[in-house]
């Protein structure tokens, strides 16, 4: 469709007579060049290289945080069901949900946990994929051993075996498993939960943990010495059995050093009628609680929840900020 | 009909004078100085809208190494023109200098004339009133318009037909046949 001849648009064609009226008579206004000197040019600006320099740094964090607004969401979503792929010397490049991977004697392979971590499988392994979605990824470890190594939100990645489950809190672990069902448990970076029969265990960075059907161990160091964790077991066995052995308490209390807090304070929690015996009070030693509150020790005593809580939120807690682990991201 | 300016010779005609090319400093007065030139015209005495349109292209000028993107160097300037009013505001008073300093050979009865003209276009909104001048007193098409303002051609289309068209009703005139259909629909 053409447009009409459109003299306000196109001043080369004819207008009516006011229209040429009204152009002649403000026609007179017209700027003239030839009248107006263009005013005083300035020196060439000096070149600020330190705006220069600061822009540069500015929009290299703006694209940083645009590519980890970008990344973040990316690594963390994952299609419902998709397989893992798996490198190595599995027979098969991916594991999907329902299937099963298993490692041969001398045999290692690597999967992807969705694009959240990896898992590296050792030699006569057996595991299959469980369930995997966004935020939520599952396995169930027959037997073997695994390395994980997870940056994700926690309760993203875990662990099923009937009824136990170990959850990672955003962290690096590794997980053996028996045939028997026994295992262990060893955090390296981060915080665990092994749960079984709704009993709840953290394990946290540089802890490990024992179980058996039925049964979590407590939270123990590696490098404790080895009377003090056969203590902290005896004391465990027999309480689990009814019975309190005075003298498994004790030794416990005195063979612990202030860097066994944690399985103190693991023990208590599960037994707190413990409190009203020689390890509350190392515990206290231990992480600054003194001078020892007796309506607390009461408290603890009775199973208070509140007075139980007030020691955990002197310990480092399970890290709500999980990014705060990035190098867990790093292989 | 003209060629208008592009985009990319003005951002070109820019970067050179942000380099301190004379030569394009020269360039950007004489294409964009009609634009200064009318918004001055639509607030201030003719004589005083030379003096002001001369102060805002030092302003440009002095500031112009401030300016990343050389393409919208219209738009740019003309805000400051707009910002800058100098030290008399355009009163009814001042603005009757107009027929005295505007083309003195000119007879009394069009001198008086063209100050009602310009007086109706001053009144009208500041959007109609630019572009209007910048056609009527500076005799550009719509294409240049669009290219010195910024504005697409459909803006600049709107704004001519529509400013006629208040414009004619300001002076008693009767509606051309180009505006009728843009008053309709306003």
């Amino acid at each position: 469709m053409s447009m009409p001849p459109d003299p306000m648009w196109s001043p080369d064609l004819p207008g009516d007579a006011d229209l040429v009226r009204i152009e002649r008579l403000l026609g007179r206004y017209r700027h003239l060049p030839s009248e107006v000197p263009m005013p005083a040019v300035p020196a060439a600006p000096p070149r600020r290289h330190w705006l220069r320099a600061l822009a540069i740094a500015g929009g290299g964090i703006a694209a940083a945080v645009l590519a980890v607004a970008v990344w973040l969401p990316w690594r963390l979503h994952w299609t419902a069901d998709a397989p893992w792929p798996v490198t190595g010397d599995a027979a098969a490049p991916a594991l999907a949900v329902g299937g099963t991977l298993q490692t041969g004697s001398g045999q290692h392979a690597r999967i992807a946990i969705a694009r959240i971590g990896a898992l590296e499988v050792s030699p006569d392994t057996r595991l299959s994929l469980v369930e995997t979605r966004s935020g939520h990824h599952r396995i169930a470890l027959e037997s073997g051993h695994v390395h994980a190594r997870v940056w994700a939100p926690p309760g993203a990645f875990g662990v099923l075996d009937g009824g136990t489950e170990v959850i990672d809190l955003g962290c690096v672990f590794d997980l053996w498993k028996h045939a028997d069902g026994s295992g262990r448990l060893a955090v390296g970076s981060g915080w665990v939960m092994h749960s079984e029969g709704g009993r709840e265990t953290l394990v946290p960075a540089g802890h490990a943990l024992d179980f058996a059907p039925g049964h979590a161990g407590l939270p123990l160091r590696p490098t404790a010495a080895v009377a003090f964790a056969d203590a902290v077991t005896a004391l465990d066995r027999a309480l689990r059995d009814g019975h309190r052995d005075r003298d498994a308490e004790t030794r416990s209390a005195g063979l612990a050093t202030p860097d066994d807090a944690f399985t103190l304070l693991s023990l208590l929690t599960r037994y707190p009628a413990l409190a009203d015996g020689p390890l509350y009070p190392r515990l206290a030693e231990a992480i600054g609680a003194t001078p020892l509150d007796a309506r607390h020790r009461a408290a603890w005593t009775g199973g208070s929840v509140h007075a139980i809580n007030a020691w955990w939120d002197r310990m480092p807690r399970p890290p709500k900020q999980w990014w705060r682990n990035w190098r867990d991201v790093v292989p | 009909m003209r060629q208008p300016v592009t985009p990319l010779e003005i951002a070109r005609q820019v970067r050179d004078a942000q380099r301190g090319s004379q030569a394009a400093y020269a360039w950007l007065y004489r294409v964009f100085a009609p634009l200064v030139h009318t918004i001055h015209l639509g607030r201030a005495p003719h004589a005083h809208a030379e003096e002001l349109a001369q102060d805002t292209f030092a302003i440009a000028f002095a500031q112009l190494g401030q300016l990343r993107e050389a393409a919208q160097f219209g738009p740019w300037i003309a805000a400051i023109a707009r910002r800058h009013r100098g030290r008399r505001d355009a009163g009814e008073e001042s603005l009757r200098e107009d027929h005295d300093r505007a083309s003195p050979a000119a007879g009394p009865e069009d001198r008086a004339e063209a100050e009602h003209v310009l007086r109706a276009v001053r009144h009208l909104p500041e959007a109609y009133r630019e572009t209007l001048l910048l056609r009527l007193v500076e005799g550009l098409s719509g294409p240049e318009i669009a290219a010195l303002t910024g504005l697409t051609a459909a803006s600049v289309r709107v704004n001519l037909h529509r400013g006629m068209a208040k414009l004619r009703a300001s002076l008693g005139l009767a509606a051309g046949p180009e505006e009728t259909a843009d008053v309709d629909a306003a």
